[in-house]
């Protein structure tokens, strides 16, 4: 790793009023049904050295309050520091031609990052294979241990994607983890503290990475688990991912 | 017999017989020198009276038909109407100058001469009327409006015209009084009216301006005419010049509240808002009237640019303190849009209604600045993985034209800025579209802004051209 912050590559989105969603290398990195935001998230964990896709599918719903917009950039910087123009990879703004109420893909970008010095893990995992049966096993683990206080298996779940985040952002794994049961136990000793029951019937299970991972949500694209608490919802939401024979969190 | 009329020419034996059996039957209009007092042609039962005795002595008379009565009872009340709620109503009958008859002054007798017997019969005044110099005569109601065409040369020419019959016409007397005098012994005559030299009465206040104003009378020995009165107003065209700077200090001031640093600020350029009044006096070419016409128009498009670029949100501590270590200076403004304003207002003030009619009347007031957060985040802050930010505000504005005087009421203000954060840091827990207050919304600015009436405090004055 140079000496100056961490190389990041970022996605950028200024998006209102359209249904969005964007993947780079298969891998759902931006959804939103609709409302206006500005995003900015890192991606390292997906990016490989050559040969990166990115695609975007846009929809138009029926009755939009504002004027639709929408623009993206893929951005390459350093920790703390906007390049600017020179560290636009690819981008794409919609200039306001006809869409479909359905996403469906507009615009397909490719791009390369030969100085990364990580390996995703993911990009060496098998097909996840998993039934719905599975799948939905899963939730209802994730759900029971939420409930149960069950804090260290909660951690073992997500350490995949601790890993990920060590290798392409540069953290400490147990340190993630470490931080993430803090916070776990801070969640559940809030008396308000609940967890939403979950309809199982309402899951989606949307394969990605060429099936490496399986993202699980609602129909809506929302989180498929949904704390609450009186500060408002803390919302659970994962891509799941084979590791050593087992389902765990990749991201 | 109500509405009869005696039919022209009169005839001198009949009127001869009806005059002295009416003063037989009414000796108390009859001096004590023997003059007999003339008869009020507004006092119908007198004049009945008269008739009857002139029919009796053979005197021709004709009734209206009942299309000719209702033709005189609209146009009574078109003249009603018309009139004036403080209208000066010249008495009906003026005393005789040439006979001393009662109501007048009674004149000593210095000398006497032998009248020739010609001109025994007395001069008896049928009709008069006054006209300016474009033609124009005085409406039922004995107003005529002029403009003269510049104050130079004595105004504009008014034409003072009588008709009488009978007597030897030398008794036919016109009297000009009011803004001038003016006493001429001869059935016509002529006099200048001319108008006050305005001056600036408050914003645009030529409508408001007193007219200079002349009585004139005809008189006889007997018989009545219709009394004029002639207003005459100023001829200039009042122009001025209005920056409406409140409102745009208003604007600039609203811009304040940006959420972004002074500096920044300081490269908005707000646009000067210039509005031309003007007001003029015009006679009405088809009637009697005059109205001063006020036409308003102008503004500034855009009235603000803003460049457009994004700003670091400012001061930070708008952002929510929970998350500041997160988005540490992570978070924009973007502005965008522009602001435009425009009056047209266009209207004719007639002073004998005391009302406004409004050809145009139109104040647009269009806002579409919007501030927009946006986010840099992640690329700034270690921890944060993604990060989502909506939020956007408005800057609004309206305005309208007032019917009524010449005003115009605009209102600006702030919709409210709220983020909703979506935050989604390394370990996994993150905040999920949550909203933070970043500024409440708020009224800058409602202000009737009329053009015309007095100067008020902390109001700019209009700049004459």
């Amino acid at each position: 790793m140079p000496a100056e912050g961490h190389l990041l590559f970022i996605v950028n989105v200024n998006t209102r009023g359209l249904l969005v969603h964007i993947l780079v290398n298969d891998i759902t990195v931006y959804t939103n049904n609709g409302r206006q935001a500005s995003f900015g998230g890192k991606i390292n964990p997906f990016i490989l050295p050559a040969g990166n896709i990115v695609t975007i599918a846009l929809g138009l719903p029926p009755s939009a309050p504002d004027p639709p917009r929408f623009r993206m950039n893929i951005q390459r910087a350093f920790q703390g520091a906007d390049p600017g123009e020179e560290g636009i990879l690819s981008r794409f703004t919609w200039s306001g031609q006809s869409l479909a109420p359905a996403p469906a893909e507009v615009f397909r970008g490719a791009f390369d990052a030969p100085e990364i010095w990580w390996r995703p893990r993911w990009i060496s995992l098998p097909p996840v294979l998993a039934s719905n049966a599975e799948l939905e096993r899963f939730v209802l683990d994730f759900v029971h241990s939420l409930q149960t206080g069950d804090i260290e298996r909660l951690t073992t779940l997500h350490m995949p994607s601790f890993l990920e985040l060590q290798d392409s952002l540069g953290f400490d794994a147990e340190q993630l983890a470490s931080n993430f049961r803090e916070r776990l136990r801070a969640l559940m000793a809030d008396p308000t503290f609940t967890v939403l029951p979950v309809d199982l019937r309402r899951l989606r299970y949307t394969p990605e990475a060429g099936g490496r991972m399986v993202r699980i949500s609602l129909e809506s694209g929302d989180p498929p688990i949904m704390t609450q608490r009186a500060e408002g919802f803390v919302p659970f939401a994962f891509t799941v991912s084979r590791v050593d024979g087992q389902l765990r969190i990749i991201r | 017999m109500s509405d009869a009329r005696a039919t022209h020419p009169m005839s001198g034996a009949a009127t001869d017989g009806a005059n002295n059996d009416f003063y037989a039957a009414h000796p108390e209009m009859v001096t004590p020198d023997g003059h007999r007092k003339p008869i009020d042609p507004h006092n119908k039962k007198l004049r009945d009276q008269w008739l009857l005795a002139y029919a009796k002595h053979g005197g021709k008379v004709r009734n209206p038909t009942p299309a000719m009565k209702a033709a005189h009872v609209r146009q009574a009340g078109k003249e009603a109407k018309a009139m004036p709620p403080n209208a000066v109503a010249p008495p009906s009958v003026m005393p005789c100058s040439g006979n001393g008859s009662a109501g007048g002054t009674h004149l000593k007798t210095v000398a006497s001469a032998p009248r020739q017997e010609k001109f025994a019969e007395d001069c008896l005044l049928v009709d008069a009327a006054c006209a300016c110099e474009h033609g124009r005569v005085a409406g039922e109601n004995g107003v005529l409006y002029v403009v003269p065409e510049q104050h130079a040369f004595g105004g504009d020419e008014i034409k003072c015209i009588s008709s009488s019959m009978g007597g030897c016409h030398h008794h036919i007397r016109w009297t000009v009084d009011g803004a001038d005098t003016l006493s001429v012994h001869a059935p016509k005559t002529s006099f200048g009216a001319s108008a006050v030299m305005p001056s600036m009465i408050g914003f645009m206040g030529l409508h408001k301006i007193d007219p200079r104003v002349y009585r004139a009378n005809a008189t006889a020995c007997r018989g009545g005419a219709p009394s004029f009165e002639i207003r005459a107003y100023p001829p200039e065209k009042l122009e001025a010049q209005f920056n409406f700077k409140k409102l745009r200090e208003a604007i600039k001031k609203g811009f304040e509240l940006a959420p972004i640093d002074e500096e920044e600020k300081n490269k908005f350029e707000f646009l000067e808002i210039q509005i031309s009044c003007a007001e003029q006096w015009k006679e009405d070419k088809k009637s009697p009237r005059a109205y001063c016409e006020c036409e308003i128009a102008g503004g500034a498009l855009p009235l603000i640019k803003t460049p457009e670029l994004s700003f670091q949100i400012y001061p930070p501590n708008l952002l929510p303190e929970k998350l500041r270590d997160y988005i540490k200076f992570g978070v924009f403004v973007s502005i965008g849009g522009e602001i435009s304003f425009s009056v047209a207002w266009i209207g004719k003030y007639w002073p004998d209604t005391s009302k406004w009619q409004h050809d145009k009347v139109e104040a647009k007031l269009e806002a579409e600045v919007e501030l927009e957060l946006a986010v840099k985040a992640s690329l700034l802050s270690k921890d944060v993985l993604d990060f989502e930010i909506a939020g956007k505000t408005s800057f609004t504005g309206e305005a309208k034209a007032a019917y009524g005087e010449p005003a115009v009421e605009a209102e600006v203000k702030w919709g409210g800025l709220e983020a909703v954060i979506t935050i989604h840091i390394a370990w996994r827990i993150f905040e999920h579209q949550t909203t933070y207050p970043i500024l409440k919304e708020r009224t800058l600015w409602k202000h009737e802004y009329p053009f015309h009436g007095e100067k008020k405090e902390g109001e700019e004055s209009p700049k004459e051209e």
